[in-house]
């Protein structure tokens, strides 16, 4: 098996890789479906505040006629979630997690958001779901109370309540397949070569020494820079060119659509790219002769990438940027499904008992349970088991 | 076990008296007490010891048998097993070929196989004992043994170490009963002791007291077979446990009394099992680098640090690992150009499972 059959193999690249189109439809789908939803909650929630008493057909009335409500647009929702993602690096970074936790949590949020509309499930209230989803994946677990005393205002109910909403949202998949550890083998693999001990693809007749030649040879990212003339020179180029790409990696490629667009190697490549074209394409020359189909393929694909990265939203977002988000959050605050606001309450009901919601159940039920309990602990003490069920008779045969 | 019934010298009624004359020397029993006959197998011929000695010692002779003329050694000389000459060289082909053709029953497929199997080897023994084709069966046992070496090597040893088994066996049983009849003696010795003294007690008893001298022996019979009986009981109960302990035992090695002793005929022969190979936990795939030639060496500064850092060593943390999983995820999916792989697919997808996700969740 190659590197590639097994990435085909991965639920990122089964479930969460979409072609420009089918991201683009598949939002405008999700939120047509939420407008929806929120158009006929609201109106049904209206029809029940104008009174029970109200005739049948005055409400049939009511609910033929849509309420004026006025929704999010798909690129409002897309810049609320991207805003929350920022969020979510802040306070993943707040908690001092490492990056994985924080780009696997960015991750969540954004492919939650393509099935679901903030409209009908709050990015705020998502968000330390997906965080705490992201410690365990990335195994970084800490504990919920810990987790829960980190945020302002927010019981572990509260952070726990969406935790089947967002596996849902997840299609049970958590696994994410990030560009960072892929950069540092690239990284690895330059310095070796810096120093004349890389070798190149398999199938490419070159030895390190002259690897190493042709590196040094490699023209400066920028005119004006001077060439560099020892491998010594190399190397801190390739690590300035390293802390670059890293922070591309952590902030352009996590708030941009490149994780579901791009596989980890095209990203860390077009950051790369972007960071040092020269340096980056003596690179590839190693991998991937220029005459191949392959290369000429790969490289439009490495271009799109890095106009992905480049268009992503801003890390530090400007004073209008953070403006135009509290406008769209306010807007939100009209448009809100008004049956899923309540989520603690939801995942109560969801769970068994949930029906009350005052806590207290049934009497009669908890002491039905009791009972049942008993004997059955009493049928599990017994050596020879519980009494076999009593068989109706047979018909005999004629 | 082949000997061929009244056979028992070239012409009957003076048996005995050509087993006692060398032929080549003509000296008989009569005169040397300790005459010891000897064959060679390449020929047959009966001569005695001392005219082996003094005819081959210095070296290939031919033999004296007049009419004969084979080239014999002293080394091959031996002393004949088998009264009927021919059969003695029967049984001499036979081993020969046995030992080359020693394939078991357990090779074949079906018993059918086994014995058409036995019947070509017979045909080539038959060759070889009426002296039919002698040159032609040689050459075909030569080109079979040179062709099957191993395979004969093998069973070679196979049977060797059953034979092993065998005598292991034997001798085990002989121990047991060895063991078996001492035990018996000393019972035996016990009893006659013990009779003995009753006597003397009764004796002594008819001595000394003054009752009824017939009760006194009455009384004392009943005892003696009271304690008789209860030490036959006693030697009985011994007996049944060693059965038992007998039987228990899985091999049958340490089977000695003749009730424990049967065994069950036909029992397969456990087959070795072979050699499992490593577990592979990924069923014998592997991974091609298509991009990389992975090095045992990768320099970067931190991994460098946990190399060195014992916090690190010590738990068994492989820098080499992680450098493979680096490299692995650099480049796991450069090829896979998502747009167009997955341009068909997606439009499918989408249309219904995502979708159908995003209503379900959207709210009913």
């Amino acid at each position: 098996m190659t590197e590639d059959e097994i990435y085909r193999t991965s639920t990122q690249y089964r479930l969460w890789s979409f072609t420009p189109q089918t991201l683009a439809s598949l939002r405008s789908t999700t939120n047509q479906l939420a407008v929806e939803g929120v158009k006929s909650a609201i109106q049904s929630k209206r029809a029940e505040a104008r009174g029970e008493g109200g005739e049948n057909g005055e409400r049939a009335n009511a609910r033929s006629v849509s309420p004026e409500v006025d929704c999010l647009t798909v690129e409002e929702e897309q810049r609320l979630v991207g805003y929350y993602c920022l969020k979510t690096m802040e306070f993943a970074n707040f908690c001092d997690f490492p990056t994985n936790v924080m780009a696997t949590a960015v991750q969540y949020l954004k492919r939650f958001y393509l099935s679901n509309s903030p409209m009908t499930y709050h990015p705020k209230e998502m968000m330390p779901i997906a965080v705490f989803f992201a410690t365990k994946t990335e195994n970084n677990y800490i504990s919920l109370s810990k987790f829960a005393a980190k945020l302002n205002n927010t019981t572990t109910e509260q952070v726990i309540a969406p935790e089947f909403l967002l596996t849902q949202g997840l299609r049970f998949t958590f696994d994410v397949r990030h560009p960072q550890r892929g950069l540092e083998g690239g990284f690895m693999e330059l310095l070796a070569l810096a120093s004349g001990k890389g070798q190149p693809a398999p199938g490419i007749e070159k030895s390190s020494m002259e690897l190493q030649d042709e590196m040094v040879n490699v023209p400066p990212a920028e005119a004006n820079k001077p060439q560099a003339r020892t491998p010594g020179e190399v190397k801190s180029r390739i690590g300035s060119v390293h802390d670059k790409a890293k922070e591309i990696l952590k902030t352009a490629a996590l708030l941009s659509d490149a994780y579901f667009l791009y596989t980890p190697p095209q990203i860390w490549m077009s950051a790369l790219l972007l960071v040092d074209e020269p340096l980056a394409s003596f690179y590839l020359d190693t991998k991937i002769p220029k005459s191949s189909p392959m290369r000429s393929k790969l490289m439009i694909t490495l271009r799109a990438c890095m106009e992905t990265l480049q268009s992503s939203p801003s890390a530090r977002p400007g004073k209008d940027e953070r403006a135009a988000c509290t406008r769209i959050d306010k807007k939100l605050y009209k448009c809100r499904n008004p049956d899923k606001l309540d989520l603690v309450g939801m995942n109560q009901a969801q769970k068994r008992d949930g029906e009350s919601k005052d806590g207290a159940l049934d009497e009669k039920i908890v002491k039905k349970r009791k009972l049942e309990r008993e004997n059955s602990m009493k049928e599990g003490e017994d050596v020879f088991g519980p009494p076999l069920p009593k068989v109706a008779n047979k018909q005999e045969p004629p | 076990m082949s000997r061929v019934p009244g056979k028992k010298g070239p012409v009957p009624g003076r048996a005995g008296e050509d087993d006692d004359i060398c032929p080549v020397c003509k000296s008989s029993r009569y005169l040397n007490q300790n005459m010891k006959f000897l064959i060679n197998p390449e020929c047959y011929h009966k001569m005695c010891e001392s005219c082996v000695d003094r005819i081959f010692s210095s070296g290939p002779a031919p033999c004296p048998v007049a009419g004969c003329g084979r080239t014999l050694r002293k080394q091959r000389f031996r002393k004949q097993i088998l009264q009927d000459i021919r059969i003695e060289r029967e049984v001499d082909i036979r081993r020969r070929v046995n030992a080359v053709f020693n394939r078991r029953q357990e090779e074949f497929e079906t018993l059918r196989d086994y014995n058409n199997y036995l019947e070509e080897v017979e045909i080539l023994i038959f060759n070889l004992i009426n002296k039919t084709d002698v040159e032609e069966t040689e050459k075909k046992i030569a080109a079979y043994a040179a062709d099957h070496r191993s395979t004969i090597s093998r069973n070679k040893a196979l049977a060797h170490e059953e034979s092993i088994n065998i005598t292991a066996e034997a001798e085990a049983q002989r121990e047991q009963a060895r063991i078996r009849r001492a035990e018996d003696l000393q019972e035996e010795e016990d009893e006659r002791r013990e009779r003995e003294e009753g006597k003397r007690a009764l004796v002594e008893r008819l001595a000394n007291s003054k009752g009824n001298a017939d009760a006194i022996v009455q009384e004392i019979e009943r005892a003696q077979v009271k304690r008789s009986s209860a030490k036959g009981e006693k030697a009985n109960l011994e007996r049944r446990k060693e059965n038992a302990m007998a039987t228990q035992d899985p091999f049958g090695v340490t089977n000695g009394s003749a009730g424990a002793g049967f065994k069950i005929a036909g029992l397969k022969k456990v087959v070795e099992p072979e050699i499992e190979k490593d577990y592979d936990p990924y069923g014998g795939t592997a991974l091609e680098h298509e991009y990389y030639v992975f090095q045992d060496q990768y320099e970067h500064s931190w991994l460098d640090k946990a190399r060195t850092n014992p916090e690190i060593t010590t738990g068994g943390y492989d820098v080499g690992e992680y450098c493979a999983r680096a490299m692995f995820e650099a480049f796991a999916g450069l090829g896979c150009f998502i747009e167009d792989e997955l341009g068909a697919r997606n439009v499918a997808v989408d249309s219904g499972t995502a979708t159908a996700a995003a209503a379900m969740a959207a709210g009913r």
